[in-house]
């Protein structure tokens, strides 16, 4: 479905990305790194928007570059927040979709029935500048599966959306890709993207630092350094146990039944926390970890890249 | 091609809903009622202070249906033509429209055409308001021929410049207005009057030469003699309407050509 072949591009003097080789077949991934990248930078690059410095990029077995017949069969939800004063969401999507060649009547069609997929039916003829964030997002993910593309590339689509719209727009992407259409999920945030149980590709300073499954993903994060929050009926004996046995860089007490541990391994925390179970009989109620954990595997992932630490995953 | 017009069409009305703004229709007043109203005073103003009224009136009307709906017609061309990419890019819907099939060239005709529409509306609006105040006051020989004239030269006007300013909106993607502006001082204005062969590559020339042709004045106080003693005899109307129509077309030729091998990228995207 999706080939590069050492794509590089630069703007100016700046490298949006960097040698990136890649083959993607029909499925479901998500395109993980953190804000700057080069993510959209790649999925213009994808969509033929830009074209690569160096490298060759292939789209459906063709370049991208001038054959905008290719786009039949994508649909793009860009990142970017725009607004339309007076213009409901319902003529917006329709006007996106008779730009595929269909007619209005037939425009108008799909775009009510997109609408109605993320349920936007009640209100798609009011202007979306009266719409939520949450809103405007489900109105441009219409836009987007309206003329029913093969392949979805979704660039932040969990941007502005509540606990019930993160778990609608979730259950509708896990729908898209139980009916066997390729995803492709762009996000700085890991556990959304995990969510959809894609394969990962990670992407950072331009390049593309690992690709896999989840459970790879998960192999690597454990060996990254990381901050974990740990829910305990005694914080004080677990810390005591943890400091002794596990590699512990710092260690934190918030409240009366949490520890907040900071640790160049988390498998090595992890792996001793059954023990501290049964040894010392210390109940674990919960084990979070931070939100910075994505920002600690880029880190990892780069020491990797630079000889700097051994894995035995492969990178 | 038939896609691309049907696209076109798409963005023609989108973006004429767009337009139905009260900011928007009364910027469009403004620019139709500006001359008759310029008009009006001056002529009022002429009559007040009582000097060679009948000379003044038909001279003032000259000026104002040529040089003043000419003004009009060029401000509301460079308002709607030249930022086609600009106000996507700004808008950041640029990325919404580009990842669809023939879209690029699609949303450029159709920002074209409006701008036509649009600019042709205002000046015609403009010119009869002007021909009913010159009437008013003395009555013209025909005026109805002055209107259908005048009216075809600004269609022509319209539909010329929109396509140079709109393929100037598809190169300079920031400063597409002033370098449109800067076309029509320097090129349109200064160079077309240039009694050299050059004068005959701008559209004003030609745009001049067939009003010299059908209503026997486009510039104020020259007459045909004085005309064809600096530009040499001039050519049959519909060569210069030929010079106009391959303007136009090589025009738009060039700004699909220009919009679909550009990479557009907008300011926060990386």
């Amino acid at each position: 479905m999706i080939e590069l072949n050492g794509v590089s591009k630069l703007y100016k003097t700046v490298i949006g990305v960097n040698d990136i080789s890649l083959s993607l077949g029909t499925g479901v991934y998500g395109l993980l790194g953190p804000n700057g990248s080069g993510k959209t930078t790649l999925i213009n690059l994808i969509l033929g928007q830009i074209k690569p410095t160096l490298g060759t990029v292939r789209l459906f077995g063709k370049n991208p570059w001038r054959r905008s017949y290719l786009l039949r069969r994508v649909g793009l939800c860009p990142a970017l927040e725009f607004s339309y004063p007076r213009i409901s969401s319902l003529q917006w999507v329709t006007y996106l979709v008779r730009m595929h060649g269909f007619t209005q009547h037939d425009a108008a069609k799909k775009a009510i029935e997109a609408l109605t997929l993320v349920r936007l039916d009640h209100v798609m003829h009011r202007p979306m500048t009266e719409y939520s964030l949450g809103m405007r997002q489900r109105a441009k993910i219409a836009q987007a599966i309206a003329h029913d593309p093969e392949l979805l590339i979704l660039d932040e689509p969990f941007n502005g959306l509540d606990p019930v719209g993160r778990f609608e727009m979730t259950a509708l992407l896990k729908q898209w890709a139980s009916d066997g259409k390729s995803l492709i999920l762009a996000s700085h945030i890991l556990h959304e993207v995990e969510a959809v149980d894609p394969s990962f590709l990670l992407i950072y300073g331009g390049r593309l630092m690992a690709s896999g499954s989840p459970a790879e993903m998960r192999r690597i994060l454990a060996n990254s350094p990381n901050t974990l929050s740990i829910r305990t009926n005694d914080p004080s004996r677990l810390a005591a146990y943890l400091t002794k046995e596990a590699a512990i860089k710092n260690l934190k007490f918030l409240g009366d039944d949490t520890i907040e541990i900071e640790t160049l391994s988390a498998s090595s925390v992890l792996q001793r926390l059954p023990a501290a179970a049964i040894e010392e009989g210390i109940e674990i109620k919960e084990v979070i970890t931070s939100d910075e954990s994505l920002k600690s595997l880029f880190s990892t992932l780069m020491k990797i890249h630079r000889g700097e630490i051994e894995t035995r995953v492969s990178v | 091609m038939i896609h691309w017009l049907r696209g076109a069409q798409a963005t023609f009305v989108f973006e004429l809903r767009r337009a139905l703004t009260w900011n928007r229709f009364l910027v469009a007043v403004g620019l139709a009622i500006f001359p008759p109203v310029m008009l009006n005073v001056v002529v009022r103003t002429a009559f007040v202070s009582n000097s060679r009224i009948a000379a003044d009136v038909s001279q003032y009307s000259e000026f104002a249906m040529i040089f003043l709906v000419a003004l009009v017609c060029i401000l509301s061309l460079l308002l709607w033509a030249t930022p086609n990419v600009q106000s996507e890019l700004e808008g950041k819907t640029w990325n919404f429209i580009a990842v669809r099939p023939g879209a690029r060239v699609a949303s450029y005709l159709g920002k074209y055409f409006l701008a036509v529409a649009i600019s042709m509306s205002v000046s015609c609006t403009a010119l009869a308001g002007c021909i009913l105040v010159a009437n008013s006051y003395q009555g013209l020989e025909n005026p109805l021929k002055t209107l259908g004239s005048l009216a075809a030269i600004y269609t022509m006007a319209c539909v010329v410049y929109a396509a140079i300013f709109s393929a100037i909106g598809t190169v300079f993607i920031k400063r597409a207005m002033v370098v449109a502006a800067g076309f029509v001082i320097g090129v349109e204005s200064f160079l077309s009057l240039v009694p050299a062969v050059v004068s005959k590559v701008t559209m004003s020339y030609h745009l001049r030469s067939i009003g010299l042709e059908w209503i026997g004045y486009f510039l104020p106080y020259t007459t045909e003699l004085e005309y064809n003693m600096t530009f040499g005899k001039p050519w049959p109307v519909w060569m210069h309407i030929m010079c106009i129509a391959i303007m136009t077309i090589v025009s738009l030729t060039v700004g699909m050509i220009v919009i679909t091998q550009r990479q557009y990228v907008t300011s926060d995207q990386t």
